[in-house]
């Protein structure tokens, strides 16, 4: 009798990480902390975009957790929003596609699979359409 | 599970929710036909490509999970809004993949997409599945940037039942 309950819940809770096992970031953090940290990251990020030259890029709207950047050549856009059920932040890049970043709370990064963080990503890539070097920076101790 | 609810966003752009497999299909409204251009502002539409799998999506199903011949990948969560069921039945002498099926919850670029990657596992070889990457699909079906996850969440299924598969197999030998 014990041991049919030791399978059934080792059943159900291997069931359940199969679900969870695509929700990877710090189930430690409360979802409360998760937001006003990526809140604060992408009013950053925003403010950053925004001091770039007006010329390479058209319009940057930040709205209910979704930054937008469309960048001057009228097809290409840069979308950062929140992923709140698996904290994360998702980029989806015009040069390279979509990317998921998980808050790395011991190096205060956001860092993808590879542990490459976002700001060297977009610093790149901003560098290369610009023509000019662009640094994106983590602002203050929250990100 | 999974009802079969079409949810219609307020702008009128098509990111509707629905159950591919998954309980009744819900006939969506022909996106197709709406004015591109509604009042001088330019609405967000699906590419045909897209709309095709959604309205006539390819290999939905099921296979049998357990047998040694079947590798199943399921990623996604409903919290996140799409989860994907993706099947393979391989062929253990040539490791090429006989038969692939699908299930999915979520957009249509998502039922699209994993629609789409049934489609061309159909024949490959088991290391030719693990090389398709998430731009394949998104170039396929003309993936706006918000949907381009949903090409990455089915290249993530296939690597999945793949390795579901090898896994199997290492255990059966």
């Amino acid at each position: 009798m014990l041991a049919n309950k030791r399978l059934l819940l080792k059943t159900l809770s291997a069931r359940s990480a199969f679900f969870f096992c695509s929700i990877p970031s710090d189930k430690d953090l409360p979802m409360s902390k998760y937001h006003e940290i990526s809140d604060h990251f992408l009013e950053s990020l925003c403010e950053q975009f925004e001091a770039i030259d007006q010329s390479e890029i058209d319009d940057v709207i930040l709205s209910q957790g979704v930054l937008r950047i469309d960048l001057a050549d009228e097809k290409s856009t840069y979308i950062i929003n929140k992923q709140s059920p698996n904290k994360q932040i998702w980029l989806s890049s015009p040069m390279s596609g979509p990317y998921r970043f998980d808050l790395d709370l011991e190096n205060n990064k956001w860092v993808g699979k590879g542990e490459d963080c976002i700001l060297d990503l977009l610093s790149k890539e901003l560098s290369e359409w610009t023509g000019e070097e662009v640094e994106f920076v983590y602002e203050n101790d929250l990100l | 599970m999974f009802a079969g609810k079409l949810i219609l966003s307020r702008f009128g752009a098509p990111t509707a929710k629905r159950a591919v497999g998954l309980g009744k299909l819900f006939t969506a409204k022909r996106f197709a036909f709406s004015p591109l251009v509604l009042n001088g502002v330019m609405r967000r539409s699906y590419h045909e490509n897209v709309i095709d799998h959604y309205e006539k999506p390819r290999n939905v199903g099921s296979l049998d999970a357990k047998s040694k011949d079947v590798g199943t990948g399921l990623v996604g969560a409903p919290a996140c809004g799409d989860v994907m069921k993706l099947q393979i039945q391989v062929n253990k002498d040539d490791n090429k993949i006989e038969k692939a099926v699908f299930k999915t919850f979520g957009c249509g670029s998502a039922i699209a997409s994993s629609s789409y990657a049934t489609e061309i596992l159909h024949g490959m070889h088991l290391d030719d599945a693990m090389n398709i990457k998430n731009k394949d699909i998104s170039e396929h079906l003309k993936l706006p940037p918000v949907k381009l996850h949903c090409s990455m969440l089915a290249e993530d299924a296939i690597k999945a039942a793949v390795k579901d598969y090898r896994k199997k197999a290492d255990l059966a030998d």
